[in-house]
């Protein structure tokens, strides 16, 4: 197979492989890891490459690139479309205003506490939480980037 | 060529979406990152053309830009909106925090009023008081969207945690 063929088919099998996860699995978990199907892409580029007639190294490349990126988009749009706040609140005001929660309940900050901690971000208990010294490293490559990008943070 | 030009595409849809949208949140303004990255993928594709490449080396730049702006997105969306990292800039002058006092100074209320204003600016929410979802094309589709992606009580881990805490076991 050229490279440029190998290169569409595997893009298609990746937004198949993922398309068919969300459907199947991931719509009704909680989860926004897909370990699964990350394992099996990973196994099939490898599988592909050695199939490749011309330059199988530079189509090694994309295929990772290709399957790091889609992985990273696809567990962000997971935790997105299962956690995202802007989404609940769509949801609340769509429903009469004597119907609604208080837009503030969908916050949950216990989840997010939770979180940092399954994180390694924050130590400590209920009486109080501080942060870690890798929360610390994030929380300073967050400001870089914000004030690199010039983006309005809202979260 | 082929990685090239898609690292290019990317980097290219990057610069151009960030330009434009000068810092605003990413969601709201989707058609400005679509537009770029049909117009950076288009003017790759037509350099690999012009060296020879065909209809295949087109197709498998702008169907790989896709996984990596996707990838994108995902990291702006999550640097921008992410209450987990807001909440931890919060604890960062070291001052341990029980959860009471976490809510004080993370200011629920004035985040969630920052959300809706948002949506107002963007005509999803109407102007008035009871900021209902507006009625028009795009309102209604990405209602549609979230019901079909996140189930009909919205997104399931938050409707999840809520029916916990309705429940009284929500407590860290």
């Amino acid at each position: 197979m050229v490279l440029s063929h190998a290169i569409v088919v595997y893009d298609l099998v990746v937004l198949a492989a993922l398309g068919l996860d969300f459907v199947l699995v991931s719509r009704r978990s909680t989860a926004v890891i897909p370990r699964v199907p990350a394992v099996l892409l990973a196994v099939l580029l490898g599988v592909l490459v050695p199939t490749v007639t011309d330059r199988p190294v530079e189509f090694a490349a994309i295929g990772a690139l290709v399957l790091a990126g889609a992985l990273f988009g696809y567990a962000n749009f997971l935790a997105f479309v299962k956690r995202g706040i802007t989404f609940s609140i769509l949801v609340n005001h769509a429903r009469p205003p004597n119907a609604r929660r208080p837009d503030g309940d969908f916050i949950t900050l216990e989840e997010r506490i939770a979180e940092m901690r399954g994180h390694g971000w924050v130590s400590g208990d209920t009486a109080g939480w501080t942060l870690t010294a890798s929360g610390r490293r994030v929380v300073r490559v967050r400001r870089a980037i914000l004030r690199a990008l010039h983006i309005e943070a809202v979260g | 060529m082929i990685f090239a030009s898609i690292l290019l595409s990317a980097i290219g849809t990057i610069f151009l979406s960030e330009t434009l949208g000068r810092g605003k949140v990413v969601y709201t303004r989707m058609t400005t990152l679509v537009g770029s990255c049909a117009l950076c993928c288009a003017a790759a594709g037509y350099l690999v053309t012009r060296q020879g490449g065909g209809a295949a080396e087109v197709a498998a730049i702008a169907l790989s830009c896709v996984p990596v702006m996707g990838a994108w997105l995902g990291f702006r969306i999550h640097v921008s909106n992410s209450i987990t990292l807001e909440l931890a800039g919060l604890l960062e002058d070291g001052r341990p925090r029980a959860l009471r006092e976490i809510a004080e100074d993370y200011d629920v209320n004035g985040h969630t009023a920052r959300r809706i204003e948002i949506l107002q600016a963007d005509g999803y929410l109407t102007q008035d008081a009871d900021a209902r979802v507006t009625d028009t094309a795009k309102s209604r589709v990405i209602l549609v969207l979230t019901r079909v992606l996140c189930g009909p009580g919205g997104p399931r881990a938050v409707a999840d945690t809520l029916r916990r805490r309705d429940d009284g076991d929500g407590v860290v």
